[in-house]
């Protein structure tokens, strides 16, 4: 029975040209204006092949421990760590033509930048973030990239010195600092993007079968409320990712974009998707109104692809990390984008899960929903 | 009156909304194999009292005794015999004649090369087999109800409601319609027929409601109707009888 439902509903989606239109050629779109619009701000983040950074550790310092993992890391990226244990570090900087110099004490660290460095001053920045997150077991959301001047905040540093304390350091190349260019950024995350605005592949079949009441003939079948919704998110679901495939293989075939592991990132998206539609057809049974739910659903992904990388890429986006840490699409990207360059990522399971809790739980929600919504009939 | 023979009873059916009362306690008995009709006019709260008896609509008070079993506490159990035909087509624009059928009969748990049977079937019987592949988007307004039709038949019910089925189309298709309710109910099916045309259930009905303002006003067969007003019923329509009874005309013309 069920089977037959999803059957249809799945083929009206498909026969909506302009509905699979859209994911098919958004993405490409988005993606195309994007890159072009930020090639030559991305190709500014690059920064010298190689260049040298000034450092200094005071004893007993609780990073002492991790500076092997940050030196032998940082030098694959070509940055050159070079101790400077005497001397005022601004005068070194000067004297020594260094665009960064680091200067670890007993539980925090500041960051010099030269303020003609930018990019020099970003990738250490977001290098110490990383590397305090992978010192921490790889999971602190505490760390972030260090604003400025910065230092780490206490918590940190506490965190920091019981890890150092009780284990070994092994290095391998631990934390990583994404050496992506702007088509393949744009092009795999916008991708990411569309897939959570899945809702407009049902808002026409949806709209129809309010208009003509189509609910009646479910509600006097006895069909119950589970294989309803399901019947509603699985068309859903198998239509925008029929869609994206498409377009991710335009981006492939004709932009060049490299998805580093296609299985793995096929799993990430179709799980983003599966939460989206989830999520957004909580909206649409909660307030029984398409445009509601339309307007509704795009203003929220819009501010989480606006925290997560969508528009400005999560590596240097100044958006502070809370907001990040609140955004699934930032997991998602940021498991896409190292999956695309070091074909391996913590975030890939953080975004499989994280999809996977939004999406059962508003499939609870949405069963809730239309159970509620009977009753009160 | 034999309970056997009772295959739809309701008990003080009553809806609300807010404080307006749309159906008043009614409690109406459908006798098996008996077409019967509910006349009144537009508001009287005919589709209402349809759909709370198809379980649409929750009643705000009342039940509906369906074969001799609560309808609302064995829902699972008797919904496949029941088939009930909206008043305006309930079916998806974007799906074939042939899609339709399929989709609205598996919801009956029927499957496989029944369900093609089932639709090949009901297609035939409302006249569309031809255009089983057409889009029900493409229908004439005569076309999409007797499509609408389709999708309510193909679980074999027993009982049928239709609710107006024959507003707003061409004679002929009416005409087709009406012959297939009789045809139904031939073989076998009970039929409760919705209208305020007075004309076709007279000639339809074997039992006749008269329902106004949420209530049934007077009940029984054509002629008996007629009694009610007059002692010479070939001088009366059931139109006037409505007059006489209620004081106003049955439709607005
Ligand atoms: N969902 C609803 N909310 C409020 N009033 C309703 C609703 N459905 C029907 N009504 C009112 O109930 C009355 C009866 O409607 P209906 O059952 O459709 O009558 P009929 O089918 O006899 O024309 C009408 O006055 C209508 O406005
Ligand atoms: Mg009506």
């Amino acid at each position: 029975m069920i089977f037959y439902l999803i059957k249809n509903y799945l083929k009206m989606m498909l026969r909506s040209s302009s509905n699979i239109l859209m994911y098919i050629l958004a993405p490409t779109i988005v993606a195309a204006v994007l890159t072009s619009a930020f090639t030559t701000l991305m190709d500014s983040y690059k920064a010298p092949e190689t260049f040298e950074v000034g450092y200094r550790v005071s004893e007993g310092s609780v990073f002492s421990n991790g500076m092997n993992a940050l030196k032998e890391t940082l030098n694959d990226k070509g940055v050159i760590m070079t101790e400077y244990t005497e001397g005022d570090p601004e005068e070194i900087m000067g004297r020594m033509e260094l665009s960064v110099f680091v200067e670890f004490k007993d539980n925090e660290y500041l960051l010099y930048k030269n303020r003609d460095a930018r990019v020099e001053g970003q990738i250490l920045e977001y290098a110490l973030g990383e590397w305090c997150s992978y010192m921490m077991s790889g999971g602190a959301e505490t760390v972030g990239s260090v604003q400025g001047v910065g230092k780490s905040g206490e918590k940190t540093a506490e965190m920091f010195a019981a890890i150092t304390e009780a284990s070994e350091i092994k290095v391998e190349h631990p934390f990583f600092v994404p050496a992506i260019d702007s088509t393949d950024y744009y092009g795999i995350i916008e991708i990411a993007y569309f897939a959570w605005c899945s809702i407009i592949c049902g808002a026409m079949v949806f709209t129809a079968e309010k208009k003509y009441r189509i609910g009646r003939r479910f509600a006097m079948s006895g069909v119950s409320e589970f294989k309803l919704y399901i019947s509603r998110l699985v068309p859903i679901v198998m239509s925008v990712a029929i869609g994206l495939l498409l377009s991710a293989v335009i981006g492939i075939v004709f932009f060049d974009v490299h998805w580093g592991n296609a299985l793995l990132s096929a799993l990430v998206v179709l799980m983003s998707i599966f939460a989206a539609t989830s999520f957004e057809l909580v909206i649409y049974n909660a307030t029984s109104s398409m445009v509601a739910t339309v307007v509704i659903s795009f203003a929220i992904v819009w501010f989480m692809g606006f925290f997560g990388g969508s528009f400005e890429t999560y590596m240097f986006s100044s958006a502070p990390q809370v907001l990040k840490d609140f955004s699934p699409i930032y997991y998602e990207n940021r498991a896409l984008v190292e999956l695309s360059c070091m074909g391996k990522s913590d975030y890939t399971i953080k975004s499989i899960l994280i999809s996977g809790a939004i999406g059962i739980v508003g499939s609870a929600l949405n069963i809730g929903i239309l159970k509620l919504r009977k009753e009160r009939s | 009156m034999d309970n056997n023979e009772i295959i739809l009873r309701t008990k003080d059916l009553t809806k609300k909304y807010g404080s307006h009362v749309v159906v008043d306690n009614l409690g109406i008995e459908i006798r098996k194999g008996e077409i019967f009709g509910l006349l009144g006019p537009n508001g009287a709260g005919k589709s209402t009292t349809m759909n709370m008896i198809c379980n649409i609509v929750n009643p705000t008070l009342g039940s509906v005794e369906f074969m001799g079993k609560d309808f609302r506490k064995n829902k699972k159990e008797l919904c496949r015999h029941l088939g009930f035909i909206p008043q305006d087509p309930a079916i998806h624009g974007n799906l074939k004649a042939w899609e339709n059928v399929e989709l609205f009969t598996s919801l009956y748990g029927i499957k496989g090369r029944e369900l093609r049977d089932r639709i090949d079937e009901s297609l035939e019987y409302v006249g569309l087999s031809e255009k089983r592949n057409d889009y029900a988007k493409t229908f004439s307004g005569g076309m999409k109800r007797r499509l609408n039709i389709a999708c309510a038949i193909g679980h074999h019910p027993d009982l049928l409601i239709f609710d107006e089925p024959t507003v707003g189309i061409d004679p002929q298709s009416r005409n087709f319609i009406l012959e297939k309710i009789k045809q139904s109910n031939r073989n076998g099916a009970t039929v409760i027929y919705t209208s305020h045309y007075m004309e076709e259930v007279e000639a339809i009905c074997d039992r006749i409601a008269i329902m106004d303002n949420g209530k049934i006003i007077a009940i029984g067969t054509s002629d008996e109707l007629k009694k009610l007003v007059v002692d010479d019923i070939s001088k009366v329509t059931l139109e006037e009888v409505f007059l006489t009874i209620t004081g106003k005309k049955l439709r607005d013309y």
